[in-house]
């Protein structure tokens, strides 16, 4: 019981720093493909680096316990486009549904009703899936970057961490030029002149962050205001570490696929025994990765009342089409790859799974072609 | 606004065909033999077959690769049989109307092993191993 307690206040802190942060993967990645730059993927990005570094340490300590390893292949990358294709028409990721749910928005809570129609709708043919899908399309086991003999992880996680680092900084300083806010044309042609734009932009913003903090913000703005995404970030990947240590990787789909096997096997059990896919995942009672889901939901509520966020709001009609379509292409990507957005491409990231690395590629794939095919 | 609509269309339409394809397999066909514990190709590790009139009563048993599994054997004939995989060192001798048992694990990779009978005096029962850990969603197994 002390178990599930300890997941639910996890769970309810990474669901308040989700909605004091708006952290949403689908308007990240949107924003970031349309305009070049997205003020919550900047926390996203921290949480995954941050994590990482802090993720490679552990498995210098105690290995790979805890840590999510799932077998790899072509099937990763299949289940994260169409994960990826779902978020963006969906207008929201798997977390960000569940949190506006939580707000009392009713839009996503039609989100989560594709995705349950997903995950049913995959799960009922999982046993052809099994021998004509993922058999094939099958790679190799769960491995982590981590393993490499090569060099030991924490030093893995810093190469990854510097090298993504450098990456960023060198989009940041090509996206200046074309909107012609840095440097002139010239200078930013060339990417090692890019790299210096951004890095400066990236030092001077960093500083700037720093500065706030120094500035002793009112306690009042804390309460009611949102949070900067790069402090959520920061908080996720602390939150997300004590729960490694505590009980395993942090996941979202997995454990919402179990709430729904322990719902209707509660109402028919019948049911559950017709549906393959869902009589696997059923736990038999309330486990702590479920307890942290409810622990989530229920953070981001109490944060909405604290901040007077919390509006009840039906759906509307005009956009419900795209809100449950998107959420059952999520629903069923989640089931094919298998994973979502947190599993795959902030989890998975960080532990430097083969898997994750693959799918979380194929959500950002998925998202690029919806995006550009939509807007 | 039209662009999601067709994209909303296509998606709808590729899903369902996808879905009426891979059904005509049937939930539960892949094990429906196994008499193995659990419903689909999920949890369960332990599989009986039997025996009978010189051949296996299942040509087909679908089994979860990289897991260690207990292959229980009720033999209703009135002779003994020597079982092996053609994987691994697994062997094992099931006397007449007898119950033998042999542990194996199931190789990492997906694919379809066998379980012999060392004199070919039946013909061998197919194992069709899955990749389990990839089935029913994401979760870590405690």
């Amino acid at each position: 019981m002390t178990g599930l307690l300890v997941a639910v206040a996890i769970g309810a802190a990474l669901g308040t720093l989700f909605h004091r942060g708006r952290i949403c993967y689908a308007s990240a990645l949107s924003d970031s493909f349309l305009f070049g730059s997205s003020r919550t993927g900047g926390g996203i990005l921290i949480a995954t680096l941050a994590t990482t570094l802090a993720y490679g340490s552990v498995y210098a300590i105690r290995g790979d316990a805890g840590f999510y390893l799932t077998s790899w292949g072509w099937f990763s990358l299949v289940g994260g486009v169409v994960f990826g294709a779902g978020m963006i028409l969906a207008g929201a990721c798997l977390t960000s549904a569940l949190w506006r749910a939580a707000i009392g928005r009713g839009q996503y809570a039609l989100v989560l009703s594709g995705v349950v129609a997903g995950f049913l709708a995959t799960a009922s043919v999982q046993d052809a899936l099994a021998r004509y899908y993922f058999a094939p399309l099958w790679l190799g086991g769960g491995r982590t970057l981590y393993g490499l003999e090569e060099a030991s992880a924490p030093l893995i996680a810093l190469v990854v961490v510097a090298g993504t680092g450098v990456a960023y900084a060198a989009a940041v300083g090509s996206t200046k030029r074309r909107l012609g806010a840095g440097p002139s044309n010239a200078e930013g042609r060339r990417p090692a002149e890019a790299l210096a734009v951004g890095g400066r932009t990236v030092v001077r913003s960093t500083l700037d962050y720093l500065g706030k903090w120094l500035s002793r913000p009112r306690l009042r703005d804390v309460v009611q205001r949102p949070w900067d995404p790069r402090t959520c970030g920061l908080g996720i990947a602390a939150v997300a570490t004590v729960w490694l240590l505590q009980y395993g990787a942090w996941t979202v789909s997995g454990p919402v696929e179990r709430w729904l096997a322990l719902g209707v096997w509660t109402v028919e059990p019948g049911v559950l025994r017709a549906v393959p896919g869902l009589a696997s995942t059923f736990p038999g009672e309330v486990t702590p990765d479920m307890a942290v889901v409810t622990g989530f939901v229920g953070g981001a509520f109490l944060s909405s009342l604290a901040t007077g966020d919390f509006e009840a709001t039906p759906p509307t009609r005009r956009g419900s089409g795209a809100a449950v379509g998107g959420g059952l292409l999520m629903g069923c990507g989640a089931m094919l790859a298998p994973g979502c957005n947190v599993t795959n491409l902030y989890t998975g990231v960080a532990l430097l799974s083969v898997h994750g690395l693959l799918a979380g590629a194929g959500i950002l794939l998925g998202s690029y072609l919806t995006t550009r095919s939509l807007f | 606004m039209n662009r999601r609509r067709i994209l909303i269309g296509a998606c709808s339409v590729g899903w369902i065909s996808i879905a009426g394809c891979l059904d005509r397999v049937g939930p539960g066909d892949l094990d429906e033999s196994l008499g193995g514990k659990g419903t689909g190709t999920g949890t369960f590790d332990e599989f009986r077959i039997a025996i009978r009139d010189g051949a296996f009563s299942t040509e087909r048993v679908t089994v979860p690769a990289d897991r260690r599994i207990d292959i229980l054997v009720d033999n209703a004939d009135d002779r003994t049989y020597r079982l092996s995989t053609d994987f691994g060192e697994n062997r094992t001798s099931v006397p007449a109307n007898a119950t033998g048992e042999l542990p194996c694990r199931v190789p990492e990779e997906p694919d379809d092993y066998e379980l012999r009978e060392e004199t070919s005096a039946i013909d061998p029962l197919t194992l069709e191993a899955v990749p389990e850990d990839v089935l029913g969603g994401c979760g870590i197994e405690q």
